[in-house]
């Protein structure tokens, strides 16, 4: 906004004289001459107080007459037709032309007879005039089939005018015959309220539909050649047809813009280059407040938007513009003009965002790139008005005006699939390379000259056109411009043998199959190392984007893959146990399902934690907690005892933790089977003293060497990590330690370690450890953690486990918990979900299951619910032969008007039976809502 | 006819991650498979470029929610056809338009799944709007809970007549804090709402200040209640206009993480706190909801090269995503060394550049 000036009544209409830059404004009894300078907007003379006359002073527009740039005629609401002289003194209103009966809604010009004069009328009339002579006189009469809202002479034919009408036509008349359109289209739902020729291309015509809110573009030159009857003569032979009806032309537009409201004014921006040759300059009638600028190519967003009026925008027009300024003058009912200079206005690409992405729960990424943003934004800034000296004249009418360059319409977006864990370990090691090479992909490739990146050349075979390099876009990409091409990133683990990244933790992990042998700290290293070594493996990287997976060095084929945050954390919600044995063997069994999952540092806290509870257990129980400790110490000096196995030291004196033992191995026979020692043990620091956490409490137990090497194998985790469901009994937490009170004191000089490590972990925003790590403890120390943040630990916890569709383990927690909000979430809606079994075929007669679809809980086989029911008639395991004793509890048919009556949450621990759900899965009716009983997975 | 098919504005996964959903400029929302990248439907959606999309919680159903440049905010669901319930017979059906604002709705967010059926919109017309769908079965009734005019209070204070409109807004996800918002404006500036309980309306809690980021003792920025913000000093989040807010799950930290992204080249990653169960180790504070005092602090500044567009936390809340206007996509990732973040300013984040 430039300028502004605040009018004394609304505005219906306002002129610009070209020559002059002054300024009409007309409205409800007002019409006013401004001034333009750069000051900004004066005003000079209110009109009406220059004529004795005081009817008919309410216009609905107003023209100034070409060459003449004193005088302007304006259309009365009465159907008068007033010509004024703003030089005249005295009285101003030259003539009064009459004839309309009713309201004027435009009138035109002719540019190159100054003395014609269109008046459109809501009378359903349009009438020529001739202003020159003394006595102005009416010349024709054009009958139309409508009200007429627009009327505008053509700017290269002077025989030629358009009419918009309310009936939604456009229709095109020669002035030398009253008789019968030339051409008629059917432009427009609901009225067509404006219409304007191109200033360049004589066979463009843009008009603004008021109901459908559209502006459309329509080549009449096409239009009349199809129609065959192009001229004035064929049209006075077509007379003799029943009216309009030939002649109507059903015709598509050539480009069409959605616009927000009913479509007041609409004109081709004057633009001095040929940037803005398409352009179109609208407002609006109602709603929108806004001029708005389009580029019909691109007709989904406004190319700019001019604010600054409070209410509807009724009339805007075009000073002269040059090089430097390109003005428009807007008028409203607000009763204020403004200024605005188009270019100084930012297009809408600049607000646009070229790049979008979207996080799925397992990290996966999927961008999208539209390159066509930036293209965009240089083509305007090259092209812009100000950037041009030399306007083109704008008299080429024969040739058509060149579309927008097809480079611009020839870029598609790119929507790709990444997985963020595998990006990160792959990039981290290779980041100078890697922005180059998905630069490339994308198209924007700077450099081609590093010959390193030879390989990344070939990646954008696979992914999106590169700019320079392949321009030949692959055709289904060019047919499909919203496909989404997933590639996943392969893993890759360069030639410098550092270990992959424990996601959360984010330290190496232990078991790692390469000596880490001088690995550097990979992240640092790996941004502060440029050259040509890490520029090579980042083409060995880039391969691996090809999939070329065969060219990777064997020796690290076999590397696991970095893991996602996600995928730890599923990992370990199906390794941790938070109940069911006593809480230092639950805290040695999640260490080893810790260890298991490669989380070594989560590992170390429950190992510690486990010593610092098996500690407080020994000193209650028997009394001797330094020879416990002593002992844990031995036996592990011994031989590397896993920890499954370290929590009963083979003295068989300490009965309170021989007890704690038993219940773990569940009554089966195998006690963890001893393990052949890993790694130097000395550098395993192991608690000494009371407080066993201090060492993994350090932020970054970084180690050197094999220090951080498993202290179990897999094979020793097996036993206790199994979460049988089968051998699951209640059994008496905590039963040794509760009844001593010296162990709960041994155990409260644990109390602040355990705090500050939760409050790392919650700092790190690892919330299952907060989670689990207090719920283990809870039944030792049940006032250690506030309640409120336990609470607010298991509910982000519960919704994680949910998001990632562990629902079972969901329902566990919930089930366990003593908080009653928590256990309450059973209660707050009656929807199940439950991760369908795969492949949802039926067990029995292998074909898919539409309808009723019943499985067991246990084994996850089922099928269609009547083959189910006649198979456990007879049998007694599952169908599939998995072994598993399904068994069946069917829901009776009969019952069916309380739906579903025997489903109840889903609780894994309440009994060893499990039920045979008989579960509708033709959700579609019960899709949505609390009363769901099962969303398809 | 130019359909204009070629800017894509929104890329978002469902809950589950399943499925992928675009919206672009040619007025199109299109839904794919999330592993496949299968097309599975796609459909004219709006009348203008569609700026934003957002998923319901699958516990209301399949449905999307999508806002426009034609000041439209659509509910979508997704209606399985009758008989066939293959690829072919998914359909998306239009359950609602929300139609109050009257300027171009630029983002849209999903209340978490504990405060109903809410959404909130913002729009080039100032106004922070919050619907509500009041039967979560019905999704074609949707009333307005709240409106407020987003440009803050503090501009009729200053006397600044500032031209600020939103430009992103997010939902606390958390369940254990009150509803609140955060609002990124085109001034620089982000400011929090709270629900207010008693009142049934949302009220300023807390203006974001990067200013006070760098002293380690709290600066009175914030405010009890309805926004009687600190006089004369406008607290400024950023120094151009804010592009996207993210706020991260609440992974059970005693505070809030948001990141937002700016046209200043920067992201900045902010921690949010109730004041009153800050020093209290988070022992019996009493939630009473209208008296707590929320403190934002800048705990560090992820610098770019270009003006970033957007950003968002994953599932987790342990990584960080932004892209920028060039087309660089950046993770960021808490850095091992941190342990505590409230306590330290100078917390640092590896980046790492993917594109």
């Amino acid at each position: 906004m430039m300028a502004r000036l605040e009018l004394p009544k609304p505005a219906t209409a306002v002129s610009v004289a070209a020559e002059t830059e002054s300024v009409i404004v007309a409205g409800r009894e007002m019409l006013r001459l401004l001034s333009v300078s750069h000051d900004g907007l004066q005003d000079v003379l209110d009109l009406h107080t220059h004529t004795r006359k005081t009817a008919n002073l309410s216009s609905l527009d107003v023209k100034w007459r070409p060459h003449h740039p004193s005088q302007l005629a304006t259309g009365a609401m009465t159907g008068a037709i007033l010509l004024w002289d703003t030089a005249k003194r005295g009285d101003s209103l030259l003539r009064t032309l009459s004839g309309h009966s009713r309201a004027i809604n435009a009138l035109s010009f002719l540019e190159r007879e100054p003395n014609k004069l269109l008046s459109a009328s809501q009378d359903k009339t349009v009438r020529l005039w001739d202003v020159g002579q003394r006595l102005a006189q009416q010349q024709l009469v054009f009958n139309t089939a409508a009200e007429v809202r627009d009327v505008q002479f053509s700017k290269h034919s002077p025989t030629r005018f358009a009419v918009a009408l309310e009936n939604g036509m456009i229709q095109v008349y020669d002035t030398r015959s009253n008789k019968e359109a030339v051409l008629s289209v059917q432009a427009h739902l609901g009225p067509a309220f404006c219409l304007d020729h191109h200033p360049a291309d004589a066979n463009m015509l843009a008009s603004g539909g008021s109901r459908d809110n559209k502006i459309k573009v329509w080549d009449l030159e096409h239009s009349s050649a199809g129609g065959g009857v192009p001229g004035p003569a064929a049209a006075g032979v077509a007379a003799a047809a029943p009216r309009r009806g030939d002649m109507l032309k059903y015709i598509d537009p050539v480009y069409m813009v959605q616009t927000l409201a009913a479509v007041g004014r609409l004109k081709w921006r004057c633009s001095p280059s040929d940037y803005g040759r398409w352009h179109i300059v609208s407002c609006a009638s109602s709603i929108d407040f806004k001029v708005q600028v389009w580029d019909v190519a691109r007709p989904a967003i406004a190319l700019m938007s001019l604010p600054g009026h409070k209410d509807v925008c009724c009339g805007f027009d075009f000073l002269p513009s040059n090089a430097q300024r390109e003005l428009v003058l807007s008028a409203s009912k607000d009763q204020s003009v403004i200024l605005h200079d188009l270019s100084q206005q930012a297009p809408a690409y600049t607000d646009v965002r070229p790049i979008a992405f979207g996080w799925n729960p397992y990290d996966d990424l999927t961008v999208s790139f539209s390159p066509l943003v930036p293209k965009l934004r240089a083509h305007h800034a090259s092209a812009a008005p100000a950037a041009d000296p030399h306007p083109t004249a704008a008299s080429s009418s024969a040739s058509k005006l060149a579309p927008p360059p097809a480079s611009l319409t020839a870029a598609p977006p790119i929507v790709q699939r990444y997985s963020a864990t595998r990006l990160q370990s792959a990039v981290e090691r290779t980041a100078v390379v890697e922005t180059r090479a998905v630069a490339s992909m994308l198209g924007k490739c700077k450099s081609s000259s590093d010959s390193a990146l030879g390989h990344t050349r070939n990646a954008s075979y696979h992914g999106p056109p590169s700019g320079h390099e392949a321009p030949s876009t692959p055709p289904h990409r060019a047919s499909l411009p919203n496909i989404l091409s997933s590639f996943q990133t392969v893993a890759v683990h360069p030639a410098a043998s550092q270990p992959p990244i424990a996601p959360i933790a984010s330290m190496p992990l232990l078991p790692t199959l390469h000596s880490s042998s001088s690995a550097p700290s990979p992240l640092p290293a790996s941004r502060g190392a440029p050259g040509s070594a890490i520029a090579v493996r980042g083409a060995a990287c880039c391969e691996g984007f090809l999939g070329a997976a065969g060219r990777l060095d064997a020796a690290h084929a076999d590397a696991p893959p970095p893991r996602s945050d996600a995928a730890l954390v599923r990992q370990l919600a199906r390794g941790y146990r938070t109940h069911g044995a006593p809480p230092a063997e639950l805290c040695a069994h999640n260490a080893a399902a810790a260890s298991e999952a490669g989380a070594a540092q989560l590992a170390h806290t429950w190992l510690a934690l486990h010593f610092g509870l098996a500690e407080a257990a020994s000193a209650g129980g028997g009394g001797a907690a330094e020879g416990a400790s002593e002992g844990d110490l031995n036996s592990e000096a011994g031989g590397g005892v896993p920890a499954a196995a370290n929590v009963p030291p083979s003295e068989t004196s300490r009965g309170s933790v021989s007890r704690v033992h038993t219940p773990l191995g569940m009554g089966a026979p195998h006690v963890p089977p001893p393990v052949t020692p890993l790694a130097p043990l000395g550098a395993f620091d192991l608690p000494r003293e009371a407080m066993p956490l201090v060492e993994s409490l350090g932020p970054s137990p970084k180690s050197d060497g094999g220090s951080d090497r498993l202290l179990w194998t897999s094979n020793a985790v097996q036993a206790p990590i199994r979460l049988d469901t089968d051998h699951e009994k209640m059994l008496p937490i905590a039963l040794p330690l509760s009844t001593s009170g010296q162990q709960l004191e041994t155990f409260a000089l644990l109390k602040p370690l355990v705090l500050a490590m939760l409050d790392y972990h919650a700092g790190r925003g690892d919330v299952q450890t907060c989670a689990v790590v207090s719920q283990v403890l809870h039944s030792v120390a049940p006032d250690l953690i506030p309640k409120e943040r336990r609470q607010r630990w298991l509910l982000s916890y519960i919704e994680l486990l949910q998001r990632l569709q562990l629902f079972e383990l969901a329902n566990a927690v919930i089930k366990s918990s003593d908080i009653e909000r928590v256990s309450a979430m059973n209660t707050l809606s009656t929807s199940i979900n439950q991760q369908r079994p795969q492949g949802a075929g039926c067990s029995v007669c292998q074909l898919p299951v539409r309808g009723l679809y019943s499985w067991c809980q246990g084994c996850g086989h089922g099928g269609h619910a009547k083959h189910m029911r006649t198979w456990f008639q007879g049998n007694l395991e599952c169908p599939t032969g998995c072994g598993h004793r399904c068994q069946l509890r069917l829901v009776p048919p009969a019952r069916n008007e309380q739906p579903y009556p025997s489903l109840k949450p889903v609780d894994q621990r309440s009994s060893t039976e499990l039920k045979l759900l008989e579960i509708a899965s033709d959700c579609e009716a019960h899709m949505k809502g609390p009363t769901t009983v099962l969303r398809q997975l | 006819m130019a359909d204009g098919a070629d800017m894509v504005m929104d890329v978002a996964y469902d809950y589950w991650g399943k499925r992928v959903a675009t919206c672009a400029s040619d007025q199109m929302i299109r839904v794919f498979d999330g592993q496949t990248g299968e097309k599975l439907s796609e459909w004219k959606a709006h009348n203008g470029s569609i700026w934003r999309l957002a998923w319901m919680h699958p516990e209301f159903g399949v449905a999307l929610a999508s806002c426009s440049f034609d000041r439209k905010v659509c509910i979508w669901e997704e209606v399985a056809d009758a008989e066939d319930s293959a690829a072919a017979g998914r359909a998306w059906k239009l359950q609602h338009e929300i139609q109050d604002a009257r300027d171009s709705v630029v983002d849209i967010d999903f209340a978490p799944r504990h405060c109903g059926l809410r959404l909130v919109s913002c729009g080039e017309d100032r106004m922070v709007r919050v619907h509500e769908a009041p039967d979560v079965v019905d999704l074609s009734s949707w009333t307005l809970v709240s409106a407020f005019e987003a440009d803050g209070g503090a501009a009729s204070t200053s006397g600044r007549a500032r031209a600020s409109t939103p430009l992103c807004v997010a939902w606390c996800p958390s369940p254990s804090e009150p509803q609140m918002l955060v609002v990124g404006f085109s001034d620089g500036s982000v400011l929090l709402w709270a629900y207010d309980e008693l009142h049934g309306r949302f009220s300023r809690a807390a203006a974001f200040d990067s200013s006070s980021s760098a002293l380690s003792t709290p600066n009175p920025t914030t405010s009890h209640g309805s926004g009687n913000v600190k006089k004369g000093a406008e607290a400024v989040a950023h120094s151009d206009c804010v592009r996207d807010v993210s706020w991260a799950a609440d992974a059970g930290r005693s505070y809030q993480l948001i990141a937002t992204a700016s046209r200043d080249q920067t992201v900045r990653v902010w921690t949010l706190q109730s004041v009153a169960s800050a020093g209290t180790n988070g022992g019996a504070a009493a939630a009473g909801v209208a008296g707590r005092t929320w403190q934002a602090r800048c705990c560090c500044e992820l610098a770019h090269r270009s003006q970033v567009w957007r950003v968002e936390w994953n599932a987790l809340g342990s990584m960080l995503a932004s892209s920028e206007d060039d087309g660089t996509l950046r993770l960021f990732r808490l850095e091992r060394s941190s342990a505590v973040w409230s306590q330290s300013s100078a917390v640092q984040l590896v980046a790492v550049a993917v594109e």
